[in-house]
């Protein structure tokens, strides 16, 4: 409204210390006129001590701005000056242009605020999960090996019809067995050994020669693939790799398995017909 | 879902749904759309649809001047919704121009300031026109205490304040104390009263027919409610009934004084009516203190005085009485979020 222009007008010109205020002006306009105090709170049905508080401006009296700047309109009205000017020369003198609608906090047991809190503890939830996932998908994946030499264990992907090859044609204990063990060594043993005493230590040379072709799976201790698919006939593959080895041939008469420079066997508990799987866990040498 | 993430980039939004005018309060921002509350339609008979023609001001000018194929309407009458559709798509049209222009479709939070008087069937009327409208989360505050806090008035003390809101289609008047209302009556006797009143009283008197906009400009220009000093006049033109040509005339304000006399006379009975009804303490306090005038009747010359004669109450005209009643709904948006729902009555 013209709240604003009527705030501006005044201020350009104006002078805080020289300047009347409210009170001083209503008190100047009341003696100019005959009019008495009790007359005017008949005419304006404002209680006197009220009109009093504004012409000494204790504005603390009211109990709102609103009562005090209506009070201050009609009493500025009715003797004859502009209200619109009193009321901008009221907001230069005091402060507050609102009043607190509230001072003390309610006793409450449950707000609004809560949805914060809940949005709060979604978000760790989410950061959390994204951590542990990130986590998990970044721990390197190493086989439980032993390194004692003495019991081997060794997990097969499909323990039935697998056969694990010890020392030359052994045939190794099934895995369940290892873990059933009540004696401690093996247990103890489980924890991986270093990856370069492994290969150190176990790193055998693998050669495949195909006479036929045939599909070939050949993975090493950490569980690596280092050969993964149809070997053509004439072909020759040739790799280092660690013991234990695990090999799956599908045509295992098709192929002279070279370990070392030693002829192996195929072992023939191992074959299924033409299939074999089977696992080189140590040379005996 | 997407509702609650597009609320972030939306404010809140207080909202005072008027018969007569809209106005929105954007939370930190302060009023930022005053329109009338009129939705002009044109109907496509090609697509058989029915097509926004204009909204709030635009759509004011029309009103009574449309042809055929546009009708220019009021979506609200006596406070609430008369039509829904056209309320929903005219406050979708305000809640988007309030946020400006932007590349969302704004989600905001949204406080309605619904009259006191009105039925449940009602206030859902204007949460399900507000939901459609984009809202998030539609509270709905009742209008004596969006104007009360609007006009500054000290609700959450232990003492009576009395508040007297008169809207286009309803005047409200409530006694509160503690942040409740402990009496509240709620008229539906407005600033379109006014209007009426002035346009039956032409036609009675000069036998010549106003339209709805020309009586409120007389009774903006010249009505008041109370014998001044000064007689204004004012030249309007209108049918004459009688010669069927339309004919210019002259209104003073002792005739408009005379016209609104009915309606005025309505709201002092209720205003009286509440005196009454409050508790003798509350009364005691609201006599010392008096009545606050909010809500654009109270721009009506010398109500106050009107009031003031007839109650022997001191009467306060608010600061911008036209918009307490948004500006008291925003603050109660903040008090919500400041000291939660149990702060206030709202639904």
């Amino acid at each position: 409204m013209s709240q604003d222009d009527s705030n501006n007008r005044p201020a350009a010109n104006a002078q805080p210390e020289e300047e009347p205020s409210v009170g001083q002006r209503l008190i100047e306009a009341r003696e100019a006129q005959p009019l008495s105090l009790a007359q005017i709170a008949a005419e304006l049905r404002i209680e006197a001590h009220l009109l009093m508080a504004l012409e000494e401006d204790r504005l603390e009296d009211f109990a709102a701005p609103v009562f005090a700047k209506g009070y201050m309109r009609q009493y500025g009205t009715l003797l004859g000056l502009d209200e619109r000017d009193l009321i901008a020369q009221y907001y230069r003198q005091v402060d507050t242009r609102d009043v607190p609608v509230m001072q003390q906090k309610p006793i409450r047991l449950r707000d609004e605020n809560q949805i914060r809190l809940w949005l709060a503890a979604a978000v760790v939830l989410v950061l959390l999960i994204v951590g542990v996932v990130v986590w998990w998908t970044r721990q390197p994946t190493v086989e439980p090996v032993i390194d004692d030499g003495a019991e081997p264990a060794i997990e097969e992907p499909e323990p039935v019809a697998a056969v694990v090859v010890r020392p030359r044609l052994q045939v190794a204990e099934p895995p369940i067995a290892v873990t059933d063990r009540p004696v401690g060594p093996v247990p103890t043993a489980l924890p991986v050994a270093p990856p370069d005493a492994l290969v150190d230590s176990d790193l055998v040379a693998v050669e495949l020669d195909f006479t036929e072709d045939c599909w070939t799976e050949v993975s090493d201790a950490r569980g690596e693939r280092l050969f993964y698919g149809l070997g053509s006939a004439g072909a020759r593959s040739r790799f280092n790799a660690s013991l234990p080895i695990s090999i799956f041939l599908g045509n295992a008469s098709g192929v002279e398995l070279t370990v070392d420079g030693e002829r192996y066997p195929i072992p023939p508990e191992s074959r299924q017909g033409n299939l074999a799987r089977f696992v080189i866990a140590d040379l005996d040498r | 879902m997407l509702k609650s993430f597009l609320g972030y980039f939306s404010n809140d939004l207080s909202i005072d749904l008027g018969t007569a005018n809209t106005l929105i309060y954007l939370r930190g921002r302060g009023i930022v759309l005053n329109e009338p509350s009129v939705v002009a339609i044109r109907e496509e008979h090609g697509r058989g649809g029915k097509v926004l023609e204009a909204v709030g001001a635009n759509a004011k000018n029309m009103l009574g001047r449309t042809p055929g194929n546009i009708t220019a309407i009021r979506p609200l009458k006596d406070g609430v919704i008369a039509d829904f559709n056209v309320t929903e798509k005219m406050l979708q049209y305000f809640i988007k121009k309030a946020h400006g222009s932007r590349y969302f479709r704004p989600s905001p939070r949204v406080l309605v300031c619904v009259p006191y008087g009105s039925t449940q069937v009602e206030r859902r009327a204007i949460r399900e026109s507000a939901e459609g409208a984009g809202a998030r989360k539609v509270y709905l505050v009742e209008e004596p205490m969006a104007a009360a806090i609007g006009a500054g008035m000290p609700v959450h003390e232990a003492r009576g304040s009395m508040v007297l809101d008169i809207g286009g289609g309803t005047s409200e008047v409530a006694v509160i104390s503690l942040n409740g209302i402990v009496y509240a009556a709620s008229v539906r006797i407005g600033g379109d009263r006014f209007d009426e009143a002035i346009t039956n009283y032409v036609r009675r008197n000069y036998g010549i027919l106003i339209g709805e906009a020309t009586a409120e400009r007389i009774k903006q220009e010249i009505g008041s409610a109370y014998p001044g000093q000064e007689v204004k006049e004012i030249s309007v033109k209108g049918r004459n009934l009688s010669e069927g040509v339309p004919r210019a005339f002259t209104l003073n304000s002792n005739e408009i004084l005379e016209a609104l006399q009915e309606p005025l006379q309505g709201i002092v009975g209720a205003v009286k009516a509440a005196l009454e009804q409050t508790p003798p303490e509350l009364g005691a306090d609201v006599a010392e203190r008096g009545i606050v005038l909010t809500g654009g009747g109270a721009l009506l010359r010398d109500l106050d005085k009107l009031l003031t004669e007839e109650t022997g109450l001191p009467v306060v005209v608010a600061d911008e009485p036209l918009t307490c009643v948004a500006r008291g709904g925003g603050r109660i948006i903040e008090l919500l979020d400041e000291y939660g729902s149990a702060a206030f009555t709202v639904e």
